[in-house]
């Protein structure tokens, strides 16, 4: 019965949510009001978790645990970051200039290691998942839109190769169209069942 | 008074046929267990078996939840498979941990993995740290799953949430390390991104369909799906047809 009793109030929420969705701008007052009442929650929910991250780094270096440098360099930042960030203003220029110098290299770094591991992984495509339709089909497709979106070929300059470059060009968008059909559908379902208080049977 | 548009006219005629379905699929009873489950979530049973056996750690990513790219109700299916998971994990030798890259999400996980506990009467086994927030976007969020992953005594990692491409680095390092990987992603890109990768992937609208065991849940969504496929292709024939003849502007 208690796990029925928040079932009953998920579900009446969403449905009563669902239709002041539909009924604007008769409901767009009580939309905000609830959208800001999540946007308060989420924002308190966020802290609840950093808090908690902050314990558990304590706790790791407390005990020792492998690899309580990085918590002490977590610890560090974190406060730093908190500390400068209280007294100067979020707004500063100045502590605005730290923070973009310190994450933009970071996370340059980041994306060209996620580049470097794109490419390899895309040249073990065959091994890992063997000669199959699907696999030609994605290799093939791969290369043919890497070489026309690389520019060499310029194969628009001839008018009707120009259609037929545009006919290819627009087939992933088809692709796409179709699959999203099939994700909202799957979406639109398990967001219903959901309502419905269907998920908990899953188990 | 209510201006309501076409799209939205649309949209709740949609809403009320799935409900109609779903509520007709319950009522006309059993569905035949026939049709194919997507075999990604089939893994998630072997995982579960080697992490009992190897008395290792099996590691849970939620993705960034609603703080992602789409922010949709489908980006936490996670949670579910989960509940599901963790339930089956409690007595482990090594606790299974989830990671989330936003406030929310891990709050609610934080939520199901101390009921998991609380279900089985054991509380007191229960850690704060069995669940942590990676960090409060994409990219925090992977680098903070980085060392985890690394580390030895792990059976093998689930992704399962809203994750971008740039999350096919856990998968490289997975790989690097032998450490099995499932990962189910809501967006179309980072399915792309994992698809050539060595781990377990969901492709299209496989992830929304979560099942750990037990399939009841798949298979009726299967077939809700099948169902309203066959409508809206049925729709889309007839529509097409009366622009073909002139009925429809």
């Amino acid at each position: 019965m208690k796990d029925r009793v928040g079932i009953i109030i998920a579900v009446v929420s969403g449905l009563l949510f669902l239709a002041a969705l539909f009924f604007q701008p008769v409901t767009a007052a009580w939309l905000n009001l609830i959208l800001n009442w999540v946007i308060v929650v989420t924002a308190v929910g966020l802290m609840v978790s950093v808090a908690r991250l902050i314990a558990t780094h304590l706790r790791h270096i407390a005990v020792g645990r492998r690899g309580f440098l990085f918590s002490m360099i977590f610890i560090i930042a974190f406060s730093a970051t908190l500390i400068a960030g209280i007294f100067m203003g979020e707004e500063n220029p100045e502590y605005l200039r730290w923070i973009r110098a310190i994450q933009v290299p970071l996370e340059t770094a980041l994306l060209g290691l996620v580049a470097l591991v794109m490419m390899s992984v895309a040249t073990k495509v065959f091994r890992e998942r063997g000669w199959s339709f699907l696999t030609l089909s994605f290799g093939f497709s791969a290369l043919v839109f890497l070489f026309l979106n690389l520019g060499f070929l310029r194969l628009n300059q001839d008018p009707s190769l120009g259609k037929v470059v545009a006919v290819v060009q627009g087939l992933p968008m088809a692709g796409a169209r179709g699959l999203l059909i099939g994700i909202a559908l799957g979406a639109l379902i398990m967001g219903l069942r959901m309502l419905f208080g269907q998920v908990v049977e899953n188990d | 008074m209510t201006t309501m548009s076409r799209t939205d006219l649309v949209a709740i005629a949609l809403i009320l046929l799935l409900s109609l379905v779903i509520f007709l699929t319950q009522l006309l009873g059993k569905i035949k267990k026939n049709r194919q489950t997507p075999q990604v979530y089939d893994r998630i049973d072997d995982l579960m078996h080697r992490s009992s056996e190897e008395g290792k750690s099996l590691l849970i990513g939620l993705g960034e939840g609603l703080g992602g790219m789409a922010g949709g109700i489908g980006d936490l299916a996670g949670l579910m498979v989960e509940r599901a998971l963790v339930n089956r994990v409690v007595f482990n030798d090594q606790p299974a941990q989830s990671f989330s890259a936003d406030g929310a999400l891990a709050c609610i996980s934080q939520l199901i993995v101390h009921g998991a506990y609380e279900n089985v009467l054991a509380s007191e086994l229960f850690r704060p740290e069995y669940n942590q927030l990676t960090g409060i976007n994409s990219f925090i969020g992977l680098t903070g799953m980085l060392p985890e992953i690394a580390r030895s005594e792990n059976a093998g990692m689930v992704l399962i949430g809203s994750y971008r491409p740039e999350n096919v680095i856990v998968c490289d390092l997975a790989e690097r390390q032998r450490i099995p990987l499932i990962v189910a992603s809501s967006s179309l890109p980072a399915q792309a991104a994992f698809f050539p990768t060595s781990a377990e992937s969901a492709l299209g609208e496989d992830y929304y369909l979560p099942s750990v065991g037990r399939q009841e849940y798949t298979q009726e969504s299967l077939s809700i799906t099948n169902s309203i496929r066959v409508i809206i292709t049925a729709a889309l024939v007839l529509a097409a047809l009366l622009k073909l003849f002139g009925v429809l502007p």
